[in-house]
């Protein structure tokens, strides 16, 4: 990983047309937190990175469902919805 | 064509019907072509609001893909502009959303992924997973929570 020092109000550019900005740096004894500011064409996607993994995790544990009786399930829990039945607690 | 898939053994797929997603799924990026896939369920058919998000790539990969409208009628999400344009979409109406579900054992315990729905264009069988930018809707949104019936409808 290419590692820069930057101050406040310094960016780094990626490309010709993305512009990261270190806006604020807060906090302090170990524990900082950095405000960065984000320069890009509309077609760029800007994410927290943590959204872009757990969508990722979502994405796998959906896949993984092999069984048949997924269907069987989601089948009953929609028939529940439309009933409009209140949700049943314990066995 | 013919896709061997781990879950309904070989698929006979009307070449037509497949739906390319150009930039993958989050995850699966080696999948870019899928089709949806409604296997006759215990001798019924599957409801049109439910299907199989089934990849031509890789057999083993599957989603249980549904119409959100079924479960949350006042969904409506905001695509970006840059998602619209990767499927050649003018206006967000003209395109179909669906909702990726993960079912464990416990029908209590369904979620649905409402902050990154998928955006097909019909016309064009093209699709994009979208990540919504604000976070009101949840990753992991309970299928319990639903409350009211919705009109619902999807893509071929």
């Amino acid at each position: 990983m290419l590692v820069l020092t930057r101050r406040v109000d310094e960016s780094i550019m990626l490309g010709d047309d993305i512009e990261i900005k270190v806006v604020d740096v807060r906090g302090g004894r170990g524990n900082y937190s950095v405000r960065i500011g984000i320069e890009a064409p509309r077609h760029i996607t800007v994410l927290r990175k943590e959204v872009y993994d757990e969508v990722i995790a979502e994405n796998r544990k959906a896949s993984l469902q092999v069984d048949e009786r997924a269907l069987d399930r989601i089948l009953e829990a929609i028939e529940e919805v439309k009933k409009g039945e209140p949700r049943r607690d314990g066995p | 064509m013919h896709v061997h898939t781990a879950r309904f053994g070989r698929i006979e797929v009307e070449e037509d019907r497949v739906i390319t997603f150009p930039r993958g799924i989050y995850g699966f990026e080696h999948c870019r072509r899928f089709f949806l896939h409604r296997e006759p369920f215990r001798g019924r058919p599957v409801e049109a609001w439910l299907a199989w998000l089934q990849s031509v790539e890789d057999g083993d990969v599957a989603f249980l893909v549904m119409d959100p409208a079924v479960a949350f009628p006042t969904y409506r999400p905001a695509v970006p502009k840059a998602d619209l344009e990767t499927v050649g979409l003018a206006a967000q109406a003209d395109g179909a959303l669906l909702v990726i579900a993960v079912v464990p054992p416990d029908t209590r315990d369904i979620t649905v992924n409402l902050r990154a729905p998928l955006l097909v264009n019909p016309a064009e069988r093209l699709g994009v997973q979208v990540i919504l930018e604000d976070d009101a809707y949840p990753l992991r949104q309970p299928l319990s929570s639903a409350m009211s019936k919705g009109q619902a409808r999807m893509i071929g």
